[in-house]
């Protein structure tokens, strides 16, 4: 993988966290119970998710400039390792031994698909 | 005799036979429109990323761009909005798990459109990726259950919501 876009794709790496964050926020909120339709979607934490949600859009397209649309996606499985991680700090769900072999085999595949690019 | 001089002409179905089964059947059905209700947002939010790659290859902020970026954030507020009732219905980890078909939307978009020829190792990564995403699919959650999609596990995040 040459520098370049190894570099994008530490910048699309990074808008993948960032989104994981908003996915937290936006589950933070739908754990809770609104009075009504327009709080359920005006409330702080939606209201941050998305704003961050935002952000990684520019940031992810900034990162397409170089990375490949069908790396795209690859790149993006490392959310499920975010979340995994997120949800255990702050949701309270397990991070089962499954979770761990799927996230060391998500970690594994991304390397193996990095290999002579 | 029988006869119900209230109702004489009411055919006596048996009441109890069903009162469970359909109920069953309902919630399978409610089941499957959740996944693919589930799926067809994924669809939908995998045209985002196309809408991005063609931007990203414009000036930022010409008039094309700003067209495409428009209708990025279009697609991705109709997106945000059933996704939040997806995870009304669908626990998190399930539903951001099944978000992995992108994979194979973004490679069929890169072959088709942008002429992306993937290497062999990249089929292999991918493949493995996908795996490791199909395990934490069929990974317990939080939820009671297996975690894909049994009864405890939509009816408790449903209910909560209804």
């Amino acid at each position: 993988m040459n520098k370049e876009l190894f570099f994008f794709s530490l910048i699309l790496l990074g808008s993948v966290f960032i989104s994981s964050i908003s996915q937290l926020l936006l589950k933070k909120s739908a754990q809770k119970s609104y009075p009504n339709k327009i709080r359920e979607y005006l409330n702080p934490y939606v209201i941050i998710g998305y704003l961050l949600f935002f952000g990684c859009t520019l940031i992810s397209m900034y990162a397409l400039k170089v990375v490949p649309l069908s790396m795209a996606p690859i790149l993006e499985s490392f959310g499920y390792v975010f979340v995994a991680v997120l949800g255990f700090f702050f949701l309270k769900e397990k991070f089962t031994r499954r979770q761990l072999i799927g996230s060391a085999l998500i970690i594994l595949g991304i390397v193996v698909y990095s290999i002579g690019i | 005799m029988n006869f119900d001089a209230k109702r004489p002409f009411r055919v006596n179905v048996p009441i109890n036979n069903g009162g469970l089964a359909p109920a069953r059947q309902k919630h399978k059905m409610d089941k499957l429109k959740n996944i693919f209700f589930l799926h067809a947002i994924i669809f939908l939010y995998s045209l985002t990323s196309l809408c991005a790659k063609f931007a990203s290859k414009l000036a930022f902020f010409s008039l094309h761009w700003i067209l495409l970026y428009g209708l990025q954030i279009f697609i991705l507020g109709i997106y945000a909005i059933l996704w939040q009732q997806v995870l009304k219905r669908l626990p998190l980890n399930f539903a951001f798990a099944n978000k992995s078909l992108t994979i194979l939307w973004g490679m069929l978009f890169g072959i088709l459109i942008f002429k992306e020829i993937p290497t062999a190792t990249n089929i292999i990564g991918g493949v493995i990726v996908l795996i490791g995403v199909v395990i934490m699919v069929t990974a317990p959650t939080k939820d009671k259950g297996d975690g894909l999609l049994t009864d405890a596990s939509i009816g408790e995040e449903g209910a909560k919501h209804e």
